[in-house]
């Protein structure tokens, strides 16, 4: 059941807007889902429930990571031996194939220089949603569900 | 006239006469068969004897050879350059021969001819262990059998072998070399198992010999990718008339791509560029720029520490007494005389002054 005038994006003083992106169960497990908010193209990772919400936008050339391939990281202790782990938790751009780490947004090889822009993400209730106070924009959310929430 | 400097010249070629002068440092069956079989020579075709490049003209002694005697050694370089440390690194075609049994008795009969003619008649002068490559036991034995003469400083090998070096087969060199403080020195040269390019076989030697440097980038990406590097972080492997302006744009392609596939070598987890800044040096001569480029182009390089002087004797890389390359910065020539080697060469250190 829909509520009347849902809100997309509320704002609470000296605080980043928030904007309601999409429901939960538009982003199965292990999935993505490209949204915009306030101009800016984001990209919403569901690890295993745990969203996170990283900018599309590829610090090195500005490739869309939404389009890349997703992997797991591998370090090695000597050569021929492969540590793998983390399955899932890493994007590479698919422009030059640069690997970011889906839970903090930084590369693996230069993580202080270079780094995807981070969003704070996370689910609200469709209830709590729906006490407000929000900004009403277009925006069905059912108090019965789940949405993700991104701070950008 | 580089004497203040104390310079330490790091690439010398004593050429080899001719078969018969190694036949005394065989056992007999390999004596014998080097005169049964007629074998007069080794000289390779990487450095053809009579090329301008290989002997410089006014260094050719009788019948057009040269660097034969300690004595010319002496006239041309050490005593004319005031060296104080030279190192012997002999190319005799000794990679080339393809049944191992003979290429391991030729090459120890080389190491032995190398220490009796040259190291024993001159006590300025080390050398490299030139290494049976056709057998890597061989190669161990070689460097078992030779390192506890500490005037053997460095191991040496071609850029263009049998196999990209870095391969885990060659391994148990690598470690035998850290295990007694060698160097690892990879001269320019092919031992014709494959085409000098990796688009086929050249004509002429101006090809082969700018081919050298595909070679040498090669050889360098192998012993980078394939982990030589890192599992020996105490190697230091010296690239021997490499020519160096190719190296920068190089290390700049390699790290820039292992950026995107840095999985496939996880245990490269830094730079390349950094690993190969660390752990590689090369010889000048000879400098592959203009004189008003070179001080750009080390800068490229981003280190100090990487260039090793060498007249490179007796190929010709320069007239008269030009022997550092001109555009080298004042500033840079204590390190590129003398203390980059004392640096690279753990043997070098004993006993040395700083």
């Amino acid at each position: 059941m829909l509520s009347p005038g849902p809100p997309l994006t509320f704002f609470c003083e000296s605080a980043v807007p928030k904007h309601v992106v999409c429901a939960v169960a538009d982003i199965p497990p292990g999935e993505r889902k490209l949204v915009e908010a306030e101009g800016k193209r984001i990209v919403v990772f569901n690890l295993g429930g745990e969203f996170f919400a990283l900018s599309d936008r590829c610090p090195h050339q500005g490739g869309s990571l939404c389009a890349g391939l997703v992997s797991g990281h591998v370090e090695s202790p000597e050569p021929g031996v492969y540590h793998y782990g983390r399955r899932g938790e890493m994007i590479r751009c698919p422009w030059h194939y640069w690997e970011f780490d889906i839970r903090t947004g930084k590369s693996w090889f230069d993580p202080k220089r270079v780094q995807v822009r981070q969003y704070a993400a996370h689910v609200e209730s469709g209830a709590a949603l729906a006490e407000g106070p929000y900004v009403a924009e277009t925006f069905p959310v059912r108090v019965e569900d789940a949405y993700v929430v991104v701070e950008a | 006239m580089f004497s203040g400097y104390r310079p330490i010249d790091c690439d010398l070629h004593p050429m080899v006469p001719g078969m018969q002068a190694l036949t005394p440092y065989m056992d007999a069956f390999w004596a014998d068969q080097v005169r049964e079989r007629g074998i007069t020579t080794l000289d390779s075709q990487s450095w053809p004897v009579n090329s301008p490049k290989t002997i410089r003209a006014d260094w050719r002694g009788a019948g057009g050879r040269g660097a034969g005697t300690v004595d010319q050694l002496r006239a041309q370089v050490l005593d004319r350059f005031g060296v104080v440390t030279g190192i012997l690194n002999p190319l005799y075609g000794v990679q080339l021969v393809l049944n191992q049994d003979m290429a391991v008795a030729f090459t120890r009969a080389l190491n032995d001819w190398t220490r009796a003619e040259w190291l024993d008649r001159d006590d300025r002068l080390r050398a490299s262990i030139v290494l049976p490559m056709q057998n890597v036991a061989a190669a161990v034995e070689e460097i078992e059998r030779l390192g506890p003469d500490r005037r053997f400083v460095q191991v040496l090998v071609l850029a263009m072998g049998e196999n990209p070096l870095g391969k885990r087969q060659y391994w148990p060199i690598y470690e035998a070399c850290v295990r007694h403080g060698l160097a690892l020195g990879i001269h320019a040269g092919s031992a014709y198992r494959h085409p000098q390019t990796s688009v086929g076989w050249t004509s002429w030697y101006l090809e082969e010999y700018a081919a050298n440097q595909q070679g040498f980038q090669s050889t360098l990406a192998s012993l980078m990718t394939e982990g030589a590097l890192v599992k020996h972080p105490e190697l230091k492997v010296v690239l021997l008339e490499s020519g160096v302006t190719w190296l920068p744009a190089f290390l700049w392609r390699l790290s820039k791509t292992w950026k995107g596939v840095r999985f496939e070598i996880p245990w490269v987890d830094r730079l390349p560029a950094e690993i190969i800044r660390d752990q590689v040096r090369l010889t000048v001569q000879p400098l592959d720029a203009p004189q008003e480029q070179v001080e750009r182009i080390l800068d490229h390089l981003r280190s100090d520490r990487m260039l090793l002087w060498a007249s490179d004797w007796p190929h010709w890389q320069f007239d008269g007494d030009a022997a550092v390359p001109p555009g080298i910065p004042s500033a840079l020539m204590p390190k590129l005389m003398r203390e980059n080697a004392l640096a690279t060469y753990d043997r070098l250190r004993e006993g040395a002054l700083a």
